[in-house]
């Protein structure tokens, strides 16, 4: 069974370290990025399954690095669940509440897995 | 007596022109304009609008609702006062006016009545346009601090269920990891009961119930103590910190409000300091301590440096970083308390040096 790998884009360790752990648990590969440029960069560097992207980030949130995801052909095809706090919406990604609980969460992520 | 000035008599005659309050009246039944007070035009910002009547007046006005439709005719407070008689108040009214200014508007009307039939109609209005802005800002707050409270929340609620799990598949854990894991949990825990604090301390503060206690600190080693366990202490970032303080520094205080202050100010040295350096100083002399926190990060522009130590505010790139706004406010009013002051210098992008001076001996 070839593993998973999911890429967790956050600024908030806490969070990271919370995503990783669990999905490392269920069996994914985790990777972490505390900011949209290093998202970029280690996208750059080794495909992923997925994208657990967070909307509130300083100096390039979400938001924005979804539209560069999304114009770049190499990046545009990976899916993205954009983890959010408050009412942020991103076009055509499925969206996680920063307080979903785990069964959620592994759903999501399996579901939505290249 | 006087000689010069106007009597009482002519001061009541023009009474209505000098209220503090805008006053606008019409004829009733059609609402045609009779007199508009100095206040009315200074918020509406123009003259009347001799062509405004009862089927025409939310346009020539700029009048709306908050969701920005125009303000229906029959729901305005003078058109409803001529046709029920009665005192008829509305305060959501948005004044669009001329120049491109908004007014948050609280209008009252009431029917002036003669031998029992409506003639007139009396509007009063008022600007509550800074009520309306802390109000918002109020639900601003009520927003972030909802959103700071579901990142710990929502990794206590992952980190246990993902534990459960595991033990209800059979499944097992190392000693280690279990520590890291429940390090873990206890650190969002901790945030939980950061968060509780700040939010008390609003309350205590609006309510001026902070109340300090007098005992024998030794701010050096309190300061030294507090730099040893940062790390535990600043959510997700731990640069190097620089700490420059003299062996000794003993006085009285309150030993947990000094360290509140160090902390909200080490911690926007952490959030905003973009992973470089902090520096913290500390020095007496002549009965005043001085503490110095600076940092190399993104920096605050002049025009925003007071706004900083208001409750609820943060500057335009900070918005983005998460927090309640609160930090900066809460240390002023410690050291208020303290009849200390704080301030603040910084360059955009060169980062930002916080100063706390307090009367300081044993």
């Amino acid at each position: 069974v070839s593993q998973k790998t999911i890429l967790i884009v956050d600024d908030d360790e806490d969070f990271r370290m919370t995503y990783r752990d669990a999905l490392e648990l269920f069996g994914y590969r985790t990777l972490c990025a505390a900011s949209g440029a290093e998202a970029l960069e280690l996208l750059r560097r080794q495909p992923v399954e997925l994208i657990l992207l967070d909307l509130m980030m300083p100096h390039m949130d979400g938001q924005q690095l979804h539209a560069i995801l999304v114009a770049d052909p190499a990046l545009r095809n990976i899916p993205v669940v954009a983890v959010t706090a408050g009412d942020t919406r991103l076009d055509g990604a499925t969206h996680l509440s920063k307080v979903a609980e785990l069964g959620e969460v592994l759903e999501v992520v399996r579901r939505s897995c290249a | 007596m006087a000689a010069a000035g106007p009597s009482d008599a002519e001061i009541i005659a023009s009474v209505a022109d000098d209220l503090p309050v805008g006053i606008w009246v019409a004829r009733a039944p059609g609402g045609e304009f009779v007199y508009a007070n100095k206040m009315f035009v200074e918020i509406a910002g123009m003259g009347p609008r001799t062509d405004a009547h009862v089927d025409n007046f939310a346009e020539p006005y700029g009048l709306y609702d908050r969701a920005g439709r125009l303000y229906p005719e029959s729901r305005m407070p003078f058109v409803r006062a001529l046709k029920e008689r009665t005192t008829v108040e509305a305060e959501d009214i948005v004044m669009h006016r001329s120049d491109g200014s908004r007014v948050n508007l609280r209008a009252q009307a009431r029917p002036i009545l003669r031998d029992g039939v409506v003639t007139h109609v009396v509007v009063a209005c008022f600007d509550i346009s800074r009520q309306v802005a802390a109000e918002q800002a109020r639900d601003d707050f009520i927003s972030a601090a909802s959103h700071e409270l579901k990142t710990p929340i929502g990794a206590l609620q992952i980190r246990a269920q993902s534990l459960l799990q595991m033990l209800q598949r059979g499944g097992s854990i190392g000693t280690e990891q279990l520590t890291q894991w429940a390090a873990h949990a206890e650190r969002q825990v901790r945030r939980l009961v950061r968060l509780s604090e700040a939010l008390l301390d609003v309350s205590r503060i609006r309510a001026g119930r902070v109340e300090l206690k007098r005992e024998p600190v030794d701010l050096a080693v309190l300061v030294r103590n507090l730099a040893g366990r940062l790390a535990d202490d600043l959510p997700g970032v731990s640069p190097p910190l620089e700490v420059d303080a003299p062996e000794q520094l003993p006085g009285v205080g309150d030993p947990l409000r000094l360290e509140q202050v160090l902390i909200n100010l080490l911690s926007n040295a952490a959030k905003y300091g973009q992973g470089r350096a902090i520096h913290l100083t500390l020095a007496a002399s002549d009965g005043v301590a001085r503490i110095v926190v600076r940092d190399h990060g993104i920096g605050i522009p002049a025009e925003e440096q007071q706004r900083i130590f208001q409750p609820f505010e943060r500057t335009a790139s900070a918005a983005s970083y998460g927090g309640l706004g609160l930090g900066l406010w809460i240390v002023q009013e410690i050291v208020t308390r303290m009849e200390g002051n704080i301030g603040v210098t910084s360059e955009p992008g060169r980062g930002a040096t916080f100063t706390v001076e307090i009367p300081w001996g044993p």
